[in-house]
């Protein structure tokens, strides 16, 4: 098994979509179908690869990923430079996980093959619904049809590891309809699937019709009730759970996924990326910076806000509460290596009270969260803070 | 010199204007230039000012060029208007030969106002009347007058109509002080008699107490005896307020001033004690104050458990200043370590709590206010019991008793079945009824105590458009069928939540209480049985189902420190829950619950 401490991963960020979904949280601009933008946030990408090689210290890279926003909406050839640059400055491992992800509507088997061509190896498909009524109401451009042609395609492409998103607790989703969409995934056989409970910030479209009494979401109980029916579901299916969200095949769980949740560090590149190196969380500057015109880019033109920078405590904390995250768990020995801090004696009050009340398990060296702690994880995490 | 001293005390009703015309009185002899004047400016403490109420007396040194063309000295002892203060406005009248009767020219006499000049009159004060307010639109000065003149019976000709607001009348007032307010005879050859009306704290000066000389007089560098405890110390200051403090040498027989003698504790100035000379004493002290008796006891408790010895601090500082406070450690199981509290009324109460969160920057968490309960145990051993926790288990008591009051109502008389009414629904038995004019009706109650504490004033208040006026004195116990209602988390006694009520009462009590409780306290990770039970018998209960959903969906590399701020943010909330077994209840679910709102 690999141990994330040791390296490091990747993470490009895309920030633009062609329209911007109902519910969507994340930095990205919509852009309609220009295609004006890409060579010029490229460029920027290049020029921030070219600066960081002076301080890159050498940590191997084993895994890549390429999210957004749309990266789909790049063309595979400009992918393919991407990779290259990427592989030109970092050392990669030969093993490395490269993934990238797509919107349904974007795609097709010719530009899915010259990904793979180019070293993707792994696809997330943002599906995000199997039911039309549902993907209009989340305001996503694409249809079942195009999501059913994008997976065809990922197959025929030769895709093997891929990855399906999917989101319940829509407002007027039933447990039927949740579970007609869990039978239309199993259709495509993915290699994973993440199943994101709809969470609403109230600055997006969406949150605002929730805000102003115009949406309904659904009642507490209802979405406990879709998640415990993904999760018998899938089990039944021969998923494993690795994570609050995130299920797999044996062998086939996202490996950028557990470098975050192993609490690893990772080099962010791209406007509004975060990078996670020496106990500092820093945010790339935003757009403006990477969409110049000239080719004179300024020393560190990409860097923005520190997030935090962190105590030796709040580091390992963080790997607490990231770690937990997992089905998994900590393993407690390991984490005594790398933190130099004994959990049991650290939280022993808090371990004891919640051991107690069924919500954590210690087992074979693990400290992990019980199953029927995980739609309830906010109140066992907290515990664990600073 | 007596001769021209007057000493007077103003009787008024809260917002008959007794405040403003005192501070007319000010500017009129000149005693505060313009300058200096801002309103209610005896009221010394920022809530007298805010709540337009008066706690704490301050007596005021005024000199007035009378029409005879005499020079006076005028000293005005304010009173407290409110109910729960009484005591202190016997304690202004004390060192008094008159009061000025100031009544509302549109609300005529209230309760308090009454018991008040009656007090007055025993303690053989002369009383001048005067209507106030007679500029405002409803004002009806004669009606008014003639009412005073027939529960009072002041001469309605002698009573001075008045407007402190717009000036009016000032100088006739003052006038009839000097003509109508007997002046002091103290024999002021004699051995010292000096009255200690009232004392505070000053750190730097220590004990300073406001005294009335009745004989004999008292110099700078005097050696004074205490006569209750024969303590003796020297005169290091002497002075009047006129308003400011201002040093004199000597202060003689009919004067009143304050006096620092380097005191450390307030207790040794005690209220109502009689300062002599100790090379020349008095054979005899003067006649004292009847020692003040905490009506309402609460439990007082820090929100941060660490705050617990800096309220300890505050309590004793405000002690200083105030003998009425009680105060003893106490324990509970659910909030810890606390005090217990005695308050002349629940005004007080309410007074002494926002003074500890105001001037001592506490956070604090009262529990129900609770009245003295005598019981009688089956082996006919009596103990009073001001707390639920100490209430014995009923198969040891063979008889509770409850504090009764006699409650005399004032009120217009279309207000009369309302007011009749609410006297029933708190228990209350039917004394008398009194016309004091055509359209004034006096309604005498007998009422539990505890009944009159919670909300009956409010009620009163809004049942009668505000016309009805409330005073009351206790007038002993009677036997009561009141039982002890528990309020259970999880199977786990809330001591601070359990409350005394009568058994009539008890299912709707515990109704309110539970039902209040399953709304305040949110979900939990378990599912919280919230019980009120009566003994061992369960008679209410609520469930709140456990939590369902507190989830993070999405946690990746640039959402985590988002995501951890949640967590971080989330921790903070549980501090300001109190760990109840294991149910986190909301430290303000105390507060809400305990009040008495919709009874």
């Amino acid at each position: 098994m690999i141990n994330h401490g040791n390296y490091r991963g990747i993470y490009i960020h895309i920030p633009f979509c062609i329209a911007k979904c109902g519910y969507c949280d994340f930095y990205s601009v919509p852009i309609g179908r220009s295609m004006d933008w890409q060579e010029q946030y490229l460029r920027g990408l290049v020029a921030e690869m070219e600066q960081r090689a002076s301080f890159y210290d050498g940590q191997r890279i084993i895994t890549i990923y390429i999210g957004g926003g749309t990266p789909s909406l790049l063309t595979s050839e400009q992918i393919d430079r991407l990779l290259n640059k990427l592989a030109a400055t970092f050392t990669l491992s030969s093993d490395i996980e490269i993934t990238i992800e797509a919107n349904p509507a974007t795609v097709n088997e010719k530009y899915l093959q010259e990904c793979r061509q180019a070293g993707v190896n792994r696809l997330s498909l943002g599906v995000q619904s199997f039911i039309d009524r549902e993907l209009c109401l989340l305001g996503r451009l694409h249809s079942t049809q195009d999501s059913k042609e994008a997976i065809r395609a990922a197959r025929a492409a030769g895709f093997t590891n891929l990855n399906l998103d999917l989101i319940y607790g829509i407002p007027g989703q039933t447990t039927d309809d949740w579970t007609a969409n869990l039978c239309q995934a199993m259709a495509a056989a993915p290699e994973h699937l993440s199943l994101y409970l709809l969470q609403l910030e109230p600055h997006t479209p969406m949150g605002r019709w929730v805000d102003e009494g115009k949406l309904f979401m659904l009642e507490e109980e209802q979405e406990y009730q879709l998640y415990q029916i993904s999760r018998e579901f899938l089990s039944h299916h021969g998923y494993q759970q690795y994570e609050i969200s995130n299920f797999a095949r044996p062998g086939k769980e996202c490996r950028h996924n557990l470098h975050y949740w192993h609490s690893a560090e990772y080099i962010g590149l791209g406007a509004g990326a975060v990078s996670f190196i020496n106990r500092i969380r820093q945010q790339n500057a935003q757009l403006d910076s990477y969409l110049q015109t000239s080719d004179d880019y300024q020393p560190n033109f990409w860097q923005g806000e520190i997030l935090e920078s962190m105590s030796e405590r709040q580091r390992w904390i963080d790997a607490v509460v990231m770690g937990l995250r997992t089905t998994q768990g900590i393993n407690m020995d390991d984490f005594k290596r790398r933190f130099g801090v004994d959990l049991h004696q650290e939280y022993d009050q808090v371990i004891n009270e919640l051991m107690a009340g069924g919500f954590i398990i210690i087992k074979d060296g693990y400290l992990r969260l019980a199953p029927s702690a995980y739609f309830i994880s906010n109140q066992v995490l907290c515990r664990f803070m600073a | 010199m007596q001769s021209h001293i007057r000493n007077f005390s103003i009787i008024a009703h809260i917002d008959h204007g007794k405040s403003t015309l005192a501070d007319r009185l000010l500017q009129f002899t000149g005693a505060l230039s313009d300058r200096e004047m801002r309103d209610q400016f005896l009221d010394k403490m920022d809530l007298e000012r805010e709540k337009g109420i008066t706690i704490k007396l301050q007596p005021v040194r005024l000199n007035y060029r009378a029409a005879d063309g005499e020079e006076y000295i005028l000293n005005l002892i304010d009173t407290p208007g409110h109910v729960d203060f009484s005591y202190e406005v016997s304690r202004s009248l004390a060192a008094c030969e008159g009061a000025l009767l100031v009544v509302d020219a549109s609300q005529g006499i209230e309760a308090q106002t009454l018991a008040n000049v009656y007090m007055a009159m025993d303690l053989n004060l002369e009383i001048v009347g005067a209507v106030n307010k007679i500029d405002l639109p409803g004002a009806e000065p004669d009606r008014v007058k003639q009412e005073i003149e027939d529960v009072i019976g002041l001469d309605q000709n002698d009573i001075i109509p008045i407007s402190a607001k717009m000036g009016i009348g000032i100088e006739d007032i003052l006038e009839a002080i000097v003509k109508f307010i007997p002046p002091p005879q103290g024999d002021e050859q004699g051995p010292l008699q000096a009255l200690i009306f009232d004392s505070y704290f000053d750190s730097y000066k220590g004990a300073i107490s406001y005294i009335r000389i009745v004989s004999g007089q008292m110099k700078k560098g005097d050696i004074i005896r205490m006569m209750s405890s024969g303590k003796e110390y020297e005169v290091m200051e002497l002075g009047v307020l006129s308003p400011h403090m201002q040093e004199v040498e000597s202060l003689q027989a009919g004067e009143v001033g304050y006096m620092a003698a380097g005191i450390k504790n307030v207790s040794d100035t005690k209220v109502g004690d009689t300062i002599t000379h100790a090379d020349r004493p008095a054979a005899q002290p003067l006649p004292g104050y009847k020692e003040v008796k905490p009506m309402v006891y609460c439990g007082l408790y820090p929100l941060e458990n660490n705050d617990y010895e800096r309220l300890r601090d505050a309590l004793d500082r405000l002690k200083l200043n105030d003998a009425s406070l009680f105060y003893e450690p106490e324990t509970s199981d659910a909030l810890g370590f606390g005090f217990r509290c005695g308050f002349l009324g629940l005004l007080h109460l309410e007074i002494i709590r926002e003074r500890l969160e105001r001037e001592y920057d506490l956070s604090l968490l009262a529990t129900a206010p609770s009245v003295i309960y005598k019981i009688v145990l089956t082996d006919n051993i009596e103990l009073y019991v001001s707390n639920p926790t100490h209430w014995p288990s009923s198969q040891k008591i063979s008889q509770v008793l409850e504090p009764f009051v006699k409650a005399s109502i004032m009120v217009p008389n279309e207000y009369v079945g309302a007011v009749m009414e609410l006297c029933q629904d708190k228990r209350g038995i039917f004394v008398n009824m009194e016309y004091l004019s055509t359209q004034r009706v006096m309604i005498t109650y007998k009422l539990p105590l505890a009944e009159i504490l919670y909300d009956f004033f409010d009620a009163l208040k809004s049942r009668t458009r505000g016309y009805a006026s409330l005073d009351y004195e206790l007038i002993g116990y009677e036997t009561a069928d009141l039982v002890k209602l528990d309020i259970m988390l999880n199977g786990e006694i809330v001591d601070a939540l359990s409350m005394i009520v009568h058994s009539d009462r008890a299912y709707y009590r515990a109704r309110n209480v539970t039902d209040k409780l399953r709304r305040i306290i949110p979900r939990q990770m378990y599912e919280v049985a919230i019980q009120a039970s009566i003994g061992s018998k369960i008679i209410a209960r609520e469930t709140i189902k456990a939590m369902r959903k507190d989830v993070l969906a999405k946690c990746y590399g640039g959402d985590i420190t988002r995501k951890k701020k949640l967590l971080e943010k989330q921790k903070e909330g549980k501090k300001r829950m109190k760990q109840i077994g294991r149910v986190e209840v909301p430290k303000d679910a105390f507060l809400t619950v305990l009040q008495v709102s919709d009874d």
